[in-house]
C-alpha cells in the first residue's frame, strides 16, 4: 500500500472546478512536486490535504487512513505539516516560540500545570526546557541562531520562509507540504533553500510534497512530478517523462519562454 | 555554543538580579501601602487600591481573551456580575465560607464564558462584539428579575470572613485583594509562557496556521473565553465585598467598556500593560468624580461644562476629562502604556550603551 495516496479528488468554488479528478501516490521518503500555471489548483490541493477545505468528492489516504472530513488539528496529529504560499507565521511571537508551536502536539502542559508552573523542576518547566532544546537543535540546523529571540514578523522575507520550514519540521512530520518555499527569492537564496530542504528530508526521512514554479529546481530534486492545469492532472511521472510530455509544454511550459524554464 | 544555552531562561520569572531587586521594591511597596495610606494620606486610598486590585484581575482576564487570543468581548460586566452575585449569595444566603464560594462563583462564570465561547467559534469581529454585548445586557436583566437575588433592590454582601479572620476594614481586605491580584498576574504570566498561552497567541496571529500545527481551535477558543470569564468572575466576587452592596445596574455596559479601555490604554496583549491600564483608569475614574472639588480647576470645569456640554452641568464632566485622556494616550502611543514603557526602556538602554562606549 502506498504511503500517501490521493484518489479522484474534486472540489468546486461555485461553478469553478478548482480540483477535478486529481489522483496520485507519494512514496515514503520521496520528493513529489506539483507544477502548473497560476490558478491550477495546487494550493487548493494542499488545503484539502490538511483539512482546511473539504473536498466535494474523492479520498486522501495517509498510511491507509482517510484524511478527508477530518479537522486540520487531527490531520496534523497524523503527521502532516505544511508551509504556506503567503507566509503564515505567528508574527508577534519570537522565532523560538514559533517553533514551539510545532512541538504543541508533543507536549502535555495544560491550563493548570502551565499557569501554576513553579520553577524549572515543575512539570511545565521541565517540559518547556526539553522541547526548547529540540527546537534549539532545529534552529542550529537551519542556521537561525541569531534570530532566536526576535519576533518573526520583523525578520527579512527569506528568513521568514526558513522559519516556516523550521516550524513545520518541529512537528516531526511524516509528510511535509511546502507551498512555493522559494517564491520571491533570488537565485542564491533558492539554492540555499533547496539544499536545506534536501538535508532536512534526509535527517527526518519525511516525504516532501512540493509546489514550485521554478522548473529547474523541480526537475532537479523531484522523484516524481505531477502537472496540473485548471484543476485537472495533465501529466505525471519522473522529471524526464514529464518534460517529454507534449501536453505539458502546451499547458504549462508554453506560458513562459520554455528555454528559460527548462534551463 | 548554543547547546549550552539554558532554555529555562526563556520562561523563568527572574532572569536577572535587577529583576529580583525591582520585585522586592514593588512587593514591599504593596505590603507597606496601607500603613503609608492611613498615616500620611487618606484611608480612602486603601479603598481605591481595593478597586484597583479588582479591576486588575478583570483586566488581566479580558486581556487573555482580547489581547492574547484575538477575540472580543463587550459583555465582561456580565461575567463580573455573575461572580459578584454568586459569591454574595453563596456566602450571605447559604452561609458558605468565602474562599470556596468565590471559587465556585468564578467557576460558574467560567462555565458561562465557555457557553458564550461556542458561538464565538463561528462569529468574528463586529458580529462577536454584538453577541457578547447581548450576553452582558441579558445577564443583568435576568438578575434583576430574580427575587432571591434581591431583584432591582440589590443584594448585601455579608462580612468577609476567612477562617478565624474577619476582614472588616478596607486595610484588612486590601491584603487579600492584593494577594489575589498578584496571583492572577502570576498565573496569567505563566500561562502565556507555556503551551496553552502560546496556542492562544497562535490563534490570534494566524488561526489557520495554528490549526495545521495541531491546535484545536474549538477547544482553545472556548478555553480562552472560560479562563477570561473565570478572572472576571473572581474579580466580581471580590468587588461585591468592596462595595458591600450590589445592584444589577452596577454591572452596566459602561463597565464592560471600561474593562476594554483598560487593556487598550495599557497595551493589548501585555500583562503589565493590562495592570497599568487598570491602575490608571480606575484611579482616574474615582478621582475625577471629585474633580469639581479641586480649588480653581473645579470651578472652571464646572462653568465650562455648564456652558458647552450639559444642561445639568456637573454629571458628565468626569467622563469628558476621562475620555480626553484616553484619546490623548491612544493618539500619542497606539501601543498604550506598554508602548510608553518599551520606549522608555529603549531610551535608557541606548543611553547606558552610549555611556559604556564613551
Ligand atoms: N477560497 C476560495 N474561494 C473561491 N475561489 C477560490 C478559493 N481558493 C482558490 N480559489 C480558486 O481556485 C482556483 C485554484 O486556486 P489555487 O490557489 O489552488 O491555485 P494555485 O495553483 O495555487 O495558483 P498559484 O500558482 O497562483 O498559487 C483559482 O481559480 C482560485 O481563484
Ligand atoms: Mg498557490
Amino acid at each position: 500500500m502506498a504511503f500517501f495516496r490521493v484518489e479522484e479528488l474534486s472540489m468546486w468554488f461555485g461553478g469553478l472546478a478548482a480540483l477535478d479528478g486529481v489522483g496520485f501516490e507519494i512514496l515514503q521518503g520521496s520528493i513529489f512536486s506539483v507544477i502548473g500555471p497560476n490558478g491550477a489548483g495546487k494550493t487548493t490541493l494542499f488545503n484539502c490535504i490538511n483539512g482546511i477545505y473539504k473536498p466535494a468528492s474523492g479520498s486522501i489516504l495517509l498510511n491507509g487512513r482517510e484524511l478527508t472530513g477530518q479537522k486540520p488539528h487531527a490531520i496534523a496529529k497524523l503527521g502532516v505539516a505544511r508551509t504556506f504560499q503567503n507566509i503564515e507565521l505567528f508574527s508577534q511571537m519570537t522565532l523560538m516560540e514559533n517553533l514551539m508551536l510545532g512541538r504543541h502536539l508533543f507536549m502535555k502542559t495544560g491550563l493548570f500545570r502551565g499557569g501554576f508552573m513553579w520553577g524549572r523542576k515543575s512539570f511545565a518547566g521541565r517540559e518547556e526546557v526539553l522541547h526548547r532544546k529540540k527546537a534549539g537543535e532545529l534552529i542550529e540546523l537551519l542556521e537561525l541562531q541569531e534570530y532566536r529571540g526576535r519576533p518573526v514578523g520583523a525578520l527579512p522575507y527569506g528568513i521568514q520562509k526558513r522559519v516556516e520550514l523550521g516550524r513545520a519540521l518541529a512537528m516531526e512530520p511524516k509528510l511535509i507540504l511546502l507551498d512555493e518555499p522559494c517564491a520571491g527569492m533570488n537565485a542564491e537564496e533558492r539554492r540555499d533553500m533547496i539544499m536545506r530542504i534536501k538535508t532536512v528530508k534526509e535527517a527526518l526521512g519525511a516525504a516532501v510534497f512540493l509546489i514550485e514554479h521554478d522548473m529547474a529546481i523541480v526537475m532537479d530534486i523531484s522523484d516524481q512530478v505531477l502537472v496540473m492545469n485548471f484543476g485537472k492532472p495533465v501529466a505525471q511521472g519522473t522529471p524526464g517523462q514529464v518534460q517529454a510530455h507534449p501536453e505539458v509544454a502546451a499547458a504549462y511550459l508554453g506560458e513562459d519562454d520554455p528555454d528559460e524554464c527548462l534551463a | 555554543m548554543d547547546m549550552e544555552r539554558d532554555h529555562y531562561e526563556d520562561v523563568a520569572f527572574f532572569t536577572s538580579r535587577l529583576g529580583v531587586f525591582w520585585f522586592v521594591i514593588l512587593a514591599s511597596g504593596l505590603l507597606l501601602f496601607p500603613f503609608i495610606a492611613s498615616n500620611y494620606l487618606k484611608t480612602y486610598y486603601i479603598y481605591v487600591a481595593n478597586c484597583i486590585a479588582v479591576n486588575v484581575i478583570a483586566a488581566i482576564g479580558l486581556n487573555l481573551l482580547v489581547g492574547c487570543t484575538g477575540q472580543i468581548s463587550l459583555g465582561h460586566a456580565g461575567f463580573f456580575a455573575a461572580g459578584a452575585y454568586a459569591t454574595a449569595a453563596l456566602t450571605g444566603k447559604l452561609g458558605a465560607p468565602f474562599l470556596p464560594a468565590l471559587l465556585i462563583a468564578a467557576s460558574l462564570s467560567a462555565l458561562l464564558g465557555f457557553l458564550l465561547g461556542l458561538p464565538a467559534l463561528r462569529l468574528e469581529g463586529p458580529y462577536l462584539s454584538i453577541a457578547t454585548l447581548g450576553f452582558g445586557l441579558t445577564i443583568t436583566q435576568i438578575i434583576g428579575k430574580i427575587q432571591y437575588l434581591g431583584a432591582r433592590q440589590g443584594l448585601h454582601a455579608p462580612d468577609l470572613v476567612i477562617g478565624p479572620f474577619n476582614l472588616n476594614s478596607d486595610a484588612e481586605k486590601y491584603y487579600l485583594f492584593a494577594a489575589m491580584a498578584f496571583a492572577a498576574c502570576l498565573f496569567a504570566r505563566n500561562l502565556m509562557k507555556t503551551r496553552v498561552g502560546r496556542a492562544f497567541i497562535a490563534i490570534r496571529d494566524s488561526d489557520v496556521a495554528a490549526s495545521t500545527m495541531g491546535v484545536n481551535l474549538m477547544i482553545y477558543k472556548t478555553l480562552a473565553f472560560a479562563v477570561s470569564a473565570f478572572f472576571a468572575g473572581l474579580a466580581g466576587g471580590l468587588y461585591a465585598f468592596v462595595l458591600g452592596y450590589i445592584q444589577p445596574d452596577t454591572f452596566n455596559l459602561l463597565m464592560s467598556i471600561m474593562f476594554l479601555a483598560m487593556i487598550v490604554v495599557g497595551g493589548l496583549g501585555s500583562i503589565s500593560g493590562a495592570v497599568a491600564g487598570a491602575v490608571l483608569l480606575t484611579w482616574l475614574d474615582l478621582t475625577l468624580r471629585n474633580v469639581l472639588d479641586v480649588p480653581v480647576l473645579g470651578d472652571w470645569l464646572k462653568s465650562l461644562s455648564q456652558s458647552y456640554f450639559s444642561i445639568t452641568g456637573v454629571s458628565n464632566i468626569q467622563y469628558i476629562v476621562f475620555g480626553s485622556i484616553m484619546v490623548l494616550i491612544m493618539l500619542f502611543e497606539p501601543l498604550g502604556l506598554h508602548g510608553i514603557w518599551l520606549r522608555t526602556r529603549q531610551y535608557w538602554k541606548a543611553r547606558s550603551d552610549r555611556g559604556r562606549r564613551g
